[in-house]
């Protein structure tokens, strides 16, 4: 669940966030987390990006136009 | 299939969605019938040869839709129409088994024989494991993030999976091939399974309250919140969704907490992961093929939401 925790430190912590986007190995390892290649770039992205996509309240709208049933 | 049971045909008929009867085709369910025949076009197959593993892929489509609202005591339209949860239940009895009988009908077309047996048997092997999953799902007081992912892995996962392995096995034998299609299935059921779970965090936008709390507290952003919150914020955040939220106030607290704890941002980490793990698996899958080209359009639509 090492996703779920680095997202939560992301939203919650200024300080690690500014520091994933400068040397993301060594912030994860200093937690002793790890993440996939693809994980991290999405992090990185999102975190240099607009993060208005990623509010809760912004993602639950678009999403449901596709509900499998 | 027999038609010497009208009145059990009929309802069978009536709960089956028709295909082009949303006006708006993202929301048309009946799209994912296609899977099985793009997967086995897009390795060299006839797809008029999924045309059993299709219907009876979608038989059970229908039939775990009815399943889960009569389970998650969702008031749906459609079993009032069908005439009650007795009769819905019989209705869904009927298409599993209908489902059945297409997959052993396959023994009368030039298949080898084999193969219908090896794939009727992952039809029922994985059925049983979504009954499993959703067992568990029924049964748990709570569900953690893993267990989260555990149910909706053995549910929509392996249930989109099924479509695209079971469909790529009637254009090739090559075990690699099969296992990227399987693969591709799987991510795209994951991400649909989480845009799934959404549904009741619109009711709450829309009203303000909490219709159902049973599955709100069940679903993905509970389960991660419930994982990652302190203590002290996650009893709170708990304590509303077992009161309903009610209130534009209490539901706009309940909101706020999930947006402070990046739940937004963890939904679309995991549909993005998931998204490039599906791409992934369909370059594994090359050459390059128009059905190829549609499977990875189908699954682009999902991220781009």
């Amino acid at each position: 669940m090492a996703l779920a925790q680095v997202v939560y430190q992301i939203s919650t912590d200024k300080d690690f966030a500014s520091r994933l986007q400068t040397d993301p190995q060594a912030t994860l390892a200093a937690k002793g987390w790890s993440l996939s290649k693809e994980e991290i770039a999405f992090l990185l992205s999102t975190l240099r990006s607009n993060t208005e996509r990623t509010e809760f309240r912004h993602v639950v709208k678009p999403l449901l136009a596709l509900r499998w049933y | 299939m027999s038609f010497a049971w009208p009145g059990l045909v009929s309802a069978m008929q009536l709960v089956i969605p028709e295909p082009g009867e949303k006006t708006d085709s993202q929301r048309d369910p009946a799209r994912w019938v296609t899977l099985p025949g793009l997967c086995c076009q897009a390795v060299g197959g006839r797809p008029n040869s999924t045309l059993e593993v299709s219907a009876a892929w979608f038989l059970l489509f229908t039939a775990a839709h009815i399943v889960d609202s009569i389970e998650d005591g969702d008031n749906d339209p459609l079993i009032n129409k069908l005439g009650g949860t007795g009769v819905a239940i019989n209705t869904t009895n009927g298409l599993f088994l209908s489902a059945v009988m297409l997959l052993q009908s396959m023994d009368a077309k030039e298949i080898p024989k084999g193969l219908v047996a090896k794939i009727t048997a992952d039809y029922l092997e994985t059925i049983l494991g979504m009954t499993s999953g959703q067992h568990l799902d029924l049964t748990l007081q709570e569900i953690s993030l893993d267990q989260w992912w555990q149910i909706a892995e053995a549910k929509s996962g392996a249930f989109f999976s099924l479509a695209c392995r079971s469909g790529a096995q009637f254009g090739t034998s090559d075990p690699l091939k099969v296992h990227a299609f399987s693969e591709y299935g799987f991510h795209v059921g994951l991400m649909l399974q989480i845009m799934d779970d959404l549904e009741d965090f619109q009711l709450l936008l829309n009203s303000g309250e909490i219709a159902s709390p049973r599955s709100l507290e069940r679903s993905l952003a509970a389960a991660y919140a419930h994982e990652i919150l302190p203590s002290a914020i996650k009893e709170e955040f708990t304590q509303l969704i077992r009161i309903g939220a009610a209130g534009e106030e209490m539901s706009d607290r309940f909101l706020d907490i999930l947006d402070e704890c990046g739940a937004g941002l963890y939904m679309v980490a995991e549909l993005e992961k998931h998204y490039e793990l599906g791409m992934a698996a369909l370059r594994e899958a090359q050459p390059a093929s128009p059905a190829l080209e549609k499977l990875e359009e189908i699954i682009g639509v999902l991220k781009a939401n």
